[in-house]
């Protein structure tokens, strides 16, 4: 069999089997797509595909609903009603006697979650460890190269705590294979404090939200459930988000754009 | 907080609304008009990466959106063929992984294998067998043989459409197309002389 006969068939199957012309309605799906897939510097999250927002405004209502079940009771504290016990896993009396007795005007770019009142003899308020929270991942938004969880973390001790800074990231496999990690796939780059950063007090039961976006995962296959490390600033520890009840990783896996380097960042903490 | 990598999820500050506009329009239409031209190609290119047209749509689909979204990236737009080509094959590559975990099945070309093509029976039976070891072919295999025997690209080019180096390149373009000729032998020495 020459080399030439076998050349021609490749190139004959190959021709043959290639499509002679683009159907019609994938030309008219891409030449929608500037229009279904609005662009820009920044855009914002509520101009996202419909059902990304909509997941997000969803994921948001749900927070909200669990954050005033559970600031329920630390309002009313601030309202001058008769101190109640926090709803948060091992609280205890002695545990609401601190929350209680912590500053109650915290510094001015330090929003404490749980503020309180009665100034005597404050307690030093101490950064926040692994041990002391939980983090969960509430949901996965799918953007164009992108994954972006919401996550949540909780303080799940007895004690008031501070988070600040940017701790370290690392996506992580169901088997414990990092497949994006912050230190070497930036921008968030290493757990550090910046001078500007504020740090949140969280009392007891008091929870801090993020977004985390990963992109560009170009390596093996990844093994679900997807879960995300936050190394603390300060030897803090690591604390590993894992996805909340009902919540897939099956889009968590950044597809793989190859031109550009994986990457995995977050937002700054909020309330 | 220190560094806030996510720069999707902010709010534009920098432009006024009437230059995004303005921005975007132009970017749009040199989008629409580069897109359009490659479209064919990206789309045969799929096709038969995917072994399947109407994954190759899809896929073509998937491919033009993250090229949009992520259009500001590519500088030169002289290099736009190379870069959607590697949107595309990532795409494809993605896709067929995912296809992996799930249900193995045999994707063959129903549509086109069916094909008048206009031989003998022994021709048709090579060919058949080429399509065959196509299938079975790894995707990052699949994709040099496509690149290379269908589009005529040199290695040198096929590398900056896969992201991989040359020696890479012509390596799996040598283990393909040893496979490939593997069973058009073996189709042409008959049911007797396969193995």
């Amino acid at each position: 069999m020459s080399d030439e006969r076998f050349d021609q068939d490749l190139r004959s199957v190959l021709h043959e089997d290639a499509p002679l012309d683009v159907p019609d309605a994938l030309r008219r799906a891409v030449a929608d797509i500037p229009s279904r897939y609005p662009v820009g510097r920044g855009r914002p999250i509520w101009r996202q595909p419909i059902p990304l927002w909509i997941g997000g405004l969803a994921a948001a209502a749900l927070v909200i609903a669990i954050g005033f079940w559970r600031l329920g009771p630390l309002l009313s504290t601030d309202v001058g009603e008769s101190p109640t016990p926090l709803p948060t896993i091992g609280s205890s009396a002695t545990a609401s006697s601190v929350a209680s007795a912590s500053p109650s005007i915290p510094p001015s770019a330090s929003p404490s979650v749980a503020p309180s009142r009665s100034p005597s003899s404050p307690p030093a308020v101490v950064a926040c460890v692994a041990a002391d929270l939980r983090a969960r991942i509430l949901g996965w938004q799918g953007a164009a190269g992108s994954r972006i969880a919401d996550v949540e973390i909780d303080n799940t001790s007895a004690r008031s705590c501070l988070v600040r800074g940017t701790p370290g990231l690392q996506l992580v496999d169901a088997n414990d294979v990092v497949l994006l990690d912050s230190a070497t796939a930036g921008p968030s780059g290493r757990a550090h404090v910046s001078p500007s950063d504020p740090s949140f007090e969280l009392a007891p039961g008091g929870h801090l939200r993020t977004e985390v976006q990963a992109s560009n995962y170009c390596g093996p296959d990844a093994t679900l459930p997807i879960h995300i490390d936050f190394d603390l600033p300060a030897g803090g520890g690591k604390v590993k988000a894992t996805p909340a009840s009902g919540v897939s990783s099956d889009e968590a896996v950044p597809p793989c754009m190859g031109s550009t380097a994986g990457a995995i960042a977050m937002n700054g903490w909020r309330k | 907080m220190g560094v806030i990598g996510v720069g999707t999820l902010r709010r534009p500050t920098a432009m006024t609304r009437s230059e995004e506009d303005g921005g975007m329009a132009t970017r749009r239409l040199v989008f629409e008009r580069l897109t359009d031209q490659r479209l064919l190609k990206a789309y045969r290119l799929a096709t038969l990466v995917m072994r399947d047209p109407a994954e190759g749509e899809d896929a073509v689909h998937d491919a033009a959106v993250l090229a949009w979204t992520r259009f500001d990236e590519l500088r030169d737009h002289t290099r736009f063929d190379a870069w959607f080509d590697r949107i595309v094959i990532n795409v494809c590559r993605q896709r067929l992984r995912r296809r992996a975990r799930g249900v193995v099945t045999q994707i063959v070309m129903e549509g086109t294998s069916n094909l008048a093509h206009g031989d003998g029976t022994s021709v048709r039976a090579e060919r058949d067998a080429l399509r065959h070891a196509l299938d079975r072919l790894t995707p990052e295999h699949r994709v040099v043989v496509v690149l290379r025997h269908l589009e005529g690209y040199s290695t040198g080019e096929i590398a900056a459409r896969t992201g991989e180096r040359e020696g890479t390149v012509k390596s799996r373009l040598h283990y393909a197309l040893r496979e490939l000729r593997s069973a058009y032998d073996a189709a042409e020495r008959g049911p007797e002389g396969e193995r």
